[in-house]
């Protein structure tokens, strides 16, 4: 749509003191994500500083932390960018140290952190809490360590093992961030089962086991859970918008009137789909399951609705089987689900949260996407740029859910 | 006289293919993955180049059909409203006709018109009126076109099955309702 010539002083380029508080008090979301959402708008009028942020910059930063965490004997060897995704700043490195038992040993570690400003503000501390409910259920990447208030790196930081695996079959199409990502039938047979496995054992794990402290748990038979989102959705298209859009404005209006109460609060991944696992190609096992910076606490039709995303999966070789992420049929998904966990799918939550998610990702790709690119926040800013086309796709599929809704 | 501008986007393009691209260390795949990027993106640049005013009129043209859509059902809610987006309508319409009006000036009416739909809308959401729902019908389906406009403008991008959409240049032709 059309962005108008921006003003010099246009206020989300530099907000005020004033202006942020007034949009946290319209728009109240979790405490956690209060917490990034404030510190974002407070760091946004800070100058350019690439240098800070460049390979070299980040390994000086690696080497100060684990000075200071990792004991002495120390060595950080190979440190290369890792490509792949579109809101992370990831750097692969090992770590030569002291092993216990004598001698040394040597660790292949990822450091994670956010960019000066990030397509989707998240919580590294919530990250982490997640990774680590998970050891023990999932293959998840072990967290070593946690900067999260940025004392040694520029922005919030996890250092966790890296996990071998492909987030694609070697000899298929890189698509970018793994969307609409294809597997050969043979693969799919072996991954797909691995996938629901995966979807079951989070959806069915115990929000309210200890070590979830930064997730706010919202009331079940209340729209709590709902509101919040929406919330959260809102205040940054509040904080990050450059144009106006009428469809935009209209499906939020029909989110507010139409939120659903909360059956069962159930942790969800957030971004569960194909890109977001790894396998290995031999065994065909998946090994990693990453990018949980949108897990929250919540209504499972949220993931639900997100996984089954058209652009998220493509047609079966007929040419009319839809596959979820590329796996598995639609209609075997929800049934597969169903089974697995024992949990309904309720077909109106899974409408709204359809529509919500489109809402979601329009505010990504048109919004948020568009103000760090204009005000150069990330290191891959032609990356943020390119996937902008994604928000209109997003808004022909908001248009026609509204429509059969009002 | 030449067209330099086509020229120096081919020259770019062939400048980041031959020279550029080969000679990254392809150990860093940021650096590789972003040269492709900006090499696509200029291809969508040079495809797009000589349409940016055509759009801008269509964008108009699309915005101001909306305004009229929407301003006579929402005149029994918000008079004042219905008022406003009239008179951006024809407002719009004499930038229209006049075929000098420059893209930004067609780029700012779009957006005014954009600014105060949406500020319409904003009134109708607590309303439990069913002109309300009538005039989020209106505004909602009326944007079917513009997000076709926009699709087909980043269809080279490949997000997006465009199998059903026609291409930018009929979009760009085809008559406003």
């Amino acid at each position: 749509m059309t962005v108008p010539a921006q003003a010099p002083s246009d206020i989300r380029n530099a907000p005020t003191e004033d202006f942020i508080a007034r949009s946290r008090a319209l728009f109240p979301v979790e405490a956690e994500l209060d917490r990034m959402l404030t510190r974002k708008m407070r760091k946004r009028a800070e100058p350019r500083n690439p240098a800070g942020y460049s390979l070299d910059a980040l390994v000086v930063c690696l080497e100060r932390f684990l000075q200071d965490h990792g004991g002495p004997g120390q060595r950080i060897g190979n440190p290369r960018w890792m490509a792949g995704g579109a809101s992370k700043i990831q750097i692969a490195f090992t770590l030569d140290r002291p092993a216990n038992g004598g001698g040394t040993e040597q660790l292949d570690l990822v450091m994670r952190m956010e960019p000066a400003e990030s397509v989707n503000t998240t919580s590294r501390l919530r990250e982490v809490q997640l990774l680590d409910f998970f050891q023990d259920k999932l293959p998840v990447p072990k967290v070593r360590w946690l900067d999260d208030d940025a004392r040694w790196f520029p922005e919030p930081t996890i250092i966790y093992d890296r996990a071998s695996g492909v987030t694609r079959p070697t000899d298929q199409e890189n698509r970018v961030s793994g969307i609409g990502q294809r597997f050969s039938p043979e693969l799919r047979r072996e991954l797909a089962p691995q996938f629901m496995d995966a979807l079951a054992r989070i959806h069915t794990a115990d929000p309210a086991a200890a070590g979830l402290a930064a997730f706010h748990r919202p009331a079940p038979g209340t729209t709590e859970s709902a509101l919040l989102q929406l919330n959260r959705v809102r205040r940054v298209w509040h904080e990050d918008h450059s144009f106006s859009f009428p469809l935009f404005d209209a499906a939020g209006n029909w989110l507010e009137r139409n939120l659903p109460v909360l059956d069962h609060a159930t942790i969800l991944h957030g971004d569960f789909r194909a890109g977001n696992f790894l396998f290995d190609e031999g065994s065909r096992r998946i090994t990693a399951w990453l990018d949980w910076e949108r897990g929250h606490i919540g209504d499972r039709h949220r993931d639900l609705a997100w996984t089954t995303t058209s652009s998220f999966g493509n047609l079966a070789e007929d040419g009319k089987t839809f596959l979820v992420s590329g796996l598995i049929p639609l209609d075997e998904f929800y049934h597969e689900y169903e089974r697995r966990t024992g949990l309904p799918v309720d077909p109106a939550r899974l409408r709204y949260y359809r529509i919500f998610n489109c809402y979601q990702l329009i505010t990504t790709a048109l919004c948020s996407a568009w103000r760090i690119v204009h005000l150069g926040k990330t290191h891959q800013d032609v990356l943020i740029a390119w996937v902008e086309g994604v928000g209109y796709s997003q808004a022909q599929e908001l248009r026609r859910l509204l429509l059969e809704e009002l | 006289m030449p067209d330099t501008i086509d020229n120096a986007f081919l020259a770019c393009q062939r400048a980041l293919e031959d020279m550029i691209l080969p000679a990254i260390d392809r150990a860093n795949p940021l650096a590789v993955e972003q040269a492709q990027l900006v090499l696509r993106m200029l291809g969508l640049l040079r495809a797009r180049a000589t349409l940016l005013h055509p759009k801008a009129r269509k964008e108009l043209e699309l915005n101001r059909s909306a305004a009229l859509a929407v301003a006579g059902p929402l005149r029994a809610l918000e008079p004042t409203a219905a008022d406003r987006l009239e008179a951006e309508a024809g407002a719009a319409g004499h930038l229209l006709a006049d075929p000098a009006t420059p893209t930004d000036a067609l780029n700012q009416a779009a957006a005014g018109i954009a600014a105060h739909l949406s500020a319409a809308i904003a009134t109708c959401g607590p309303r439990d009126d069913p002109a309300a729902r009538q005039v989020e019908r209106i505004a909602i389906d009326s944007q079917g076109a513009l997000i076709d406009l926009h699709r087909a403008w980043f269809a080279p991008t490949g997000f997006d099955d465009t199998a059903d959409l026609p291409p930018l240049d009929i979009l760009l032709a085809a008559p406003t309702p």
